[in-house]
């Protein structure tokens, strides 16, 4: 490191000021669609006349009270469900996954190696592919349309990456607790319980962000494999983006309260992708 | 009876009773979770083979063997031709912009005293962790046929609105714009983070050999960056392929088919017009070929990896 990183004050080099405008005009262009949607969605029926500003000049609750209080958008229903979907998947998959990277972590063998690698491909494999195979099974079981049928879905979707995630964060955490536990007398039930699994917290937490982030508007699935019986926010988002109906201010209102539950984990959410479990799940 | 066995812990059969026991715990903690992923994941992705090379033409039909024939008629498709053609050209600009735009930029903000650093960091991460359904929702606006704000700045500008999303030749250059936004977050904080283990001794080096600043990033900073590169181009390739949302909420593919991605086409082969097997067959050649492309970038970094 050069001597110039020791020394935390800003410098006004040329270089400095440069990064400095590139940095503010780059924040600039990330965070505009999103502050863009939010004013928008503040305009109500005043958006064709002041379709453009960043501050509505008529700024209504309107929209959010139409879409909230009608029961024609059914969003209670659809927050309900999407809810609903993303706990029962964390309630599931995360005692599950962890076990599994658990195990994965401590198993040695070419076989784990070849299950690892499956693992890192799954997880890469998106929905429009395995969907009919998938709705074809829940046929088969009874289970299209039924709520459990979507559950299991996502359950066993999460499973890759949570242990993917807790076994290379295990992976890094030193052995030594657990075999002196061992010599104790321990079994590999309570060191599971008493040590690795409260040591892996970070990976679990990390894990957990990425069930709610992944599944919280998924649509494929929910689409398909429900059939309409089972209304979530994404079906509902789809549904009213729509450019033909012209009705903006909707489509805005609906994606800001859909995001709302992730801006409100947002300061969770930065901790725990910043910290080291994040870049185990990347190298995945 | 057991509490007597259980104090002759050092005979060796004891041992070995105690090993295998923990073995069999271990497998029994992967029990579950493999299962379901095996029945409701990797059971399902080998299906998609013999639906391939069966006739299913609903979503109930019984599989039979029917042989290569989708195959061929995937192969001699026209949609899927043009899809393939499109598909390539948003994966390519896709990635060259992520990655040229994505080292820039961490070039530029790789130094410790800049002030609101934090604030940034927090930007990137905000803006990456929005699903893509929502992203693809703001930008169906921001470029919208009847309100788009870009064409507003651009008459602010006196200058011609542009069809966005509604002209052929332009549609999906502007997808690649959206993806490239989208994807610019991890690019810039992975090349930002590979670059805090850069030694700057051999550049004060170089800089007292006269080096200029383009002829030290392309002998230390960019043979340094290579295997981060491959690596993120790996994942960047899969991801960028599976990009669905945005030609599906913002074009629906059109116009004239002009943003018609492989996602795209197999959905709606398969849901739309219920042709299962074509599909599946569909779903297949785009998993070989990005298969061999993972395999080649593979290689590429044991390449780069072991040359360094």
């Amino acid at each position: 490191m050069s001597a110039s990183a020791h020394n935390s004050t800003f410098r006004p080099t040329r270089a400095n000021i440069v990064a400095l405008i590139y940095m503010v005009i780059l924040s600039v262009i990330m965070i505009f669609p999103f502050v863009w949607m939010l004013a928008t969605s503040f305009k109500g029926s005043q958006l064709l006349v002041d379709p453009y500003s960043l501050i509505p000049r008529n700024p209504t609750l309107y929209t959010y009270q139409a879409l909230l209080g009608d029961p024609l958008f059914q969003f209670g229903e659809a927050f309900r469900n999407s809810a609903l979907s993303v706990l029962v998947t964390i309630l599931f998959g995360i005692p599950l996954g962890t076990m599994g990277g658990y195990a994965l972590a401590r198993i040695k063998g070419r076989w784990v190696d070849v299950g690892l690698i499956a693992l890192f491909f799954l997880r890469m494999m998106p929905s429009f592919v395995t969907a009919a195979p998938q709705f074809r099974l829940l046929l088969a079981m009874g289970l299209v349309g039924h709520p459990a049928g979507l559950y299991i879905m996502y359950i066993a979707m999460s499973l890759p990456l949570t242990m993917l995630t807790v076994r290379n964060y295990l992976l890094n955490m030193p052995a030594e607790i657990e075999e002196a536990a061992m010599v104790d007398g321990c079994s590999r039930r309570q060191l599971f319980l008493k040590i690795a699994a409260p040591l892996a917290r970070p990976a679990i937490l990390t894990s957990t962000i990425f069930i709610f982030v992944n599944f919280w508007l998924e649509y494929i699935l929910a689409a398909q494999l429900m059939r309409g019986q089972y209304l979530t926010l994404s079906i509902l988002l789809v549904g009213v983006a729509d450019p033909t109906t012209g009705r903006f201010e909707l489509i805005f209102a609906l994606a800001v309260l859909i995001a709302l539950p992730i801006v409100i984990l947002f300061p969770l959410i930065a901790r725990y992708l910043t910290s080291g479990a994040f870049s185990g799940a990347v190298k995945g | 009876m057991g509490i007597q066995l259980a104090h002759k812990m050092s005979s060796p059969r004891r041992a070995f009773h105690r090993l295998s026991v923990d073995r069999l715990t271990l497998w029994g903690f992967l029990f579950i979770p493999l299962t379901l992923i095996v029945v409701f994941f990797v059971y399902p992705l080998l299906a998609i083979f013999f639906y391939s090379i069966s006739d299913m033409r609903s979503l109930n039909d019984p599989p039979s063997f029917y042989g290569l024939t989708n195959f061929e008629w995937v192969l001699r498709n026209q949609f899927f031709q043009l899809a393939t053609r499109n598909t390539v050209v948003f994966v390519v600009l896709s990635l060259i912009g992520q990655t040229a735009i994505g080292i820039l930029s961490a070039l530029i903000l790789n130094r410790e005293q800049l002030p609101g650093k934090n604030i940034f960091r927090t930007v990137l991460l905000f803006a990456w962790i929005m699903p893509e359904l929502i992203v693809a929702s703001i930008f169906l606006m921001i470029f919208g046929n009847n309100i788009s704000i870009v064409n507003h700045w651009l008459e602010l500008l006196g200058l011609q609105r542009v069809g966005w999303l509604n002209d052929p030749n332009i549609a999906l250059f502007t997808l690649i714009l959206v993806n490239i936004w989208k994807g610019l977050p991890f690019n810039i904080m992975i090349y930002l983070t590979a670059l805090q283990g850069l030694n700057t001794d051999y550049y004060e080096a170089a800089t007292l050999d006269g080096a200029s600043a383009w002829q030290q990033f392309w002998a230390l900073t960019f043979p340094f960056l290579l295997p981060t590169i491959v690596t993120t181009l790996i994942l960047g390739t899969i991801w960028t392929a599976n990009v669905f949302f945005l030609p599906f909420i913002m074009t629906g593919g059109g116009p004239l088919d002009s943003t018609l991605l492989w996602s795209l086409a197999i959905y709606r082969t398969i849901f739309q017009n219920l042709q299962l097997s074509r599909g599946a067959a569909m779903s297949v050649v785009v998993y070989i070929i990005l298969l061999v492309i993972g395999i080649a970038f593979y290689r590429l970094l044991n390449k780069t990896t072991t040359d360094a």
